[in-house]
């Protein structure tokens, strides 16, 4: 025994003399003790039982700090530099899904790209306690009208999601054949109450003129309105309604614009699918307002795709094909079909700053319509600041 | 009846000859105290107001801890350069969360040993270590969670914090010398079986900081170190 620390059982050598006691002693202590505390065994505190129901295991393990009723312990008895999370604030705690709580839960904050001070809990929770504490912490918000946020498919490039967000998102479409084309899209979406969103897009078109360099402008700014019709966790599913106004403030001689306005309704629909996958599907009419001679046009937009964790918390990888039709409603038109190969792919560990690259392929009627390169950033900027969650 | 006796008496023979013989090992000893110079910082009084049941309503925290002569407690003392490999660690390390103070403020793990964390009282703290060289972790460990333990293969000093309890502070130091010690509660320190030869002798306090001495240590003696530190 060369050591002499506290807190370790020491063990020196003039004790030596004594073990044949001590043997003894250790053999009849326990046994008395066992027979001493038998009679009492239900004496032993509450909070060192193993709870089983998740209100338990929650009141046991997160309470202390996130607070009894959800909203978070009082600042002045836990001293964090950043604030607890309110679980019974709906718009806060419906939109990530599961699997979100469940990696936080298990890894602590950082597996999110969030604070230190949530700790892991995997080695002193299993998994099922985990899900049961997590089915707990959604009971603190009691409204059904917040889609649950596994609702919450990836966006696909073209097709329009059903899920209302809080967003931004640029998308780059750069035509890879023909006279040089670009056009930049931002879109801002903002979501308000339960069920609605609003949005607006402003698309910026760069064209290459004929030996005069580049030159183009803003195209069409369009507004958007969107209100969840159906949703439901337990069918996986989700309706949106969504009310769109295109504006004529492009330029008709340079194509950045129509030269006039279109009012277009239409459907959002997603569809949870078994192994993470998904199917999406938009579909609508595009009505000229006060143009002569414009024609109708219906639209019909499906993603079909698949979303993979790297590792079990890790980063997401989401391919996905969307298949694109459009038809003017007049008699004897086509409808022109394209394909758009892609896949998306969560930056930031918060997974609030995402990737998205695509071809959009004509599948007939190719003339006018080159093959174009498509691609998205996009920052839910509810999630966190641009820099933040890395 | 006989027979038991004999074989009774043949296992307290067996136990004399085994135990008898360890005494026996060449090397010497090193005591020693660790004292202070001046005085040590008063200690600062914290109201409470997280789970007073357990923690109670106010503590004294003091970053000295001495005992009535003036010892201090929690200095890690340490051999450098001994050879000889580590004694086989009689068990794991082990520092206690009691009372929500971390029991004892500084626990001494060998290089490749166990260290384990206890909770003694029966409410959920966080046990968040600030290690570099060794993987940190923040690990919750509810009331009923009364152990963790974790591995260290690589010498370190570190903090131990409790996230729940803001004022909870641990350390620990990742040894690879084979003999250490951490002064007890008069502020001495015992380094036994050290095989002859002049080395350096090292003590460390969190809050004192270094400081080094040469010893020179032969067979069956007992060599005396005492150190000074001085608050800083």
């Amino acid at each position: 025994m060369k050591s002499k620390i506290p807190g370790r059982r020491e063990g020196p050598t003039i004790r030596n003399y004594f073990e044949p006691v001590i043997a003894l002693l250790a053999l009849w202590l326990p046994a008395a003790a066992l027979f001493a505390t038998a009679p009492f065994g239900f004496a032993q505190g509450a909070a060192e039982q193993r709870p089983t129901t998740g209100k338990d295991l929650y009141e046991a393990a997160c309470a202390s700090c996130h607070g009894l009723d959800g909203k978070g312990a009082d600042r002045a008895t836990v001293e964090f530099d950043t604030p607890l999370p309110d679980f019974s604030d709906c718009s806060f705690a419906s939109r990530e899904p599961d699997a979100d709580w469940s990696a936080i839960t298990h890894e602590g904050g950082p597996v999110r790209g969030f604070s230190e001070t949530m700790p892991s809990s995997s080695d002193a929770l299993s998994s099922e306690e985990i899900q049961k504490i997590i089915d707990y912490i959604r009971s603190f918000c009691g409204n059904r009208a917040w889609p649950r946020g596994e609702l919450n498919l990836p966006r696909p490039l073209v097709t329009e999601k059903a899920f209302p967000e809080d967003e931004t998102v640029l998308t780059t479409t750069v035509a890879a054949e023909g006279p040089g084309a670009v056009t930049h899209q931002l879109v801002y979406e903002r979501r308000f109450a339960a069920r609605n969103q609003i949005e607006l897009a402003v698309p910026l078109a760069l064209k290459r003129m004929d030996g005069r360099g580049w030159g183009g402008g803003v195209g069409d700014i369009a507004l958007g309105f969107k209100r969840v019709a159906f949703h439901s966790l337990r069918t996986g599913s989700i309706l949106s309604l969504v009310g769109e106004t295109v504006l004529p403030t492009g330029e008709k001689s340079d194509g950045s614009g129509k030269g006039f306005t279109v009012f277009e309704p239409f459907v959002a629909f997603g569809q949870l699918l078994p192994s993470e996958s998904f199917f999406q599907f938009q579909g609508g009419v595009e009505f000229p307002v006060g143009s002569h001679g414009a024609a109708k046009e219906a639209f019909w937009r499906t993603a079909l795709g698949r979303s993979f964790t790297q590792g079990r918390f890790g980063r997401t990888w989401s391919p996905m094909v969307e298949l694109l039709g459009a038809r003017e409603l007049v008699g004897g038109a086509k409808a022109d079909w394209d394909l758009v190969p892609q896949f998306q792919v969560s930056l930031s560990t918060r997974q609030h700053i995402l990737l998205n690259v695509g071809v959009r392929v004509p599948l007939n009627n190719a003339g006018p319509r080159p093959t174009r390169i498509m691609m998205y950033l996009l920052w839910d900027w509810f999630d966190g600041g641009l820099r933040d969650g890395w | 009846m006989l027979q038991g006796n004999f074989i009774g008496l043949f296992i307290a023979i067996a136990i004399v000859f085994v135990t008898g013989t360890s005494g026996l090992a060449a090397g010497g000893t090193i005591t020693g105290k660790v004292g202070l110079t001046g005085e040590a910082p008063p200690p600062k009084k914290l109201a409470i107001a997280k789970d007073p049941a357990v923690c109670g309503t106010e503590k004294m925290l003091g970053e000295v801890q001495l005992s009535p002569d003036k010892g201090v407690l929690y200095a890690v003392v340490r051999l450098l350069g001994a050879k000889g490999a580590a004694p086989a660690p009689p068990g794991n390390a082990v520092i206690d969360q009691k009372g929500c103070l971390f029991n004892p403020t500084v626990v001494v793990v060998p290089k490749g040993g166990n260290l384990d964390i206890t909770n003694s009282d029966g409410i959920l703290h966080n046990v968040h270590t600030h290690s570099t060289v060794n993987r940190p972790f923040n690990r919750s460990q509810p009331g009923f969670v009364k152990k963790i333990t974790q591995k260290y293969d690589r010498p370190e000093t570190f903090r131990l914090t409790c996230d729940v309890h803001s004022w909870m502070l641990g350390w620990v130091v990742v040894a690879e010398e084979p003999f250490v010690a951490v002064t007890d509660g008069s502020g001495t320190f015992q380094l036994a079986d050290v095989p002859a030869g002049t080395y350096k002798l090292e003590v460390w306090h969190p809050a004192l900081g270094n400081q080094t001495k040469d010893v020179t240590v032969a067979d069956g003696a007992e060599a005396k170190v005492n150190f000074e530190l001085a608050v800083k």
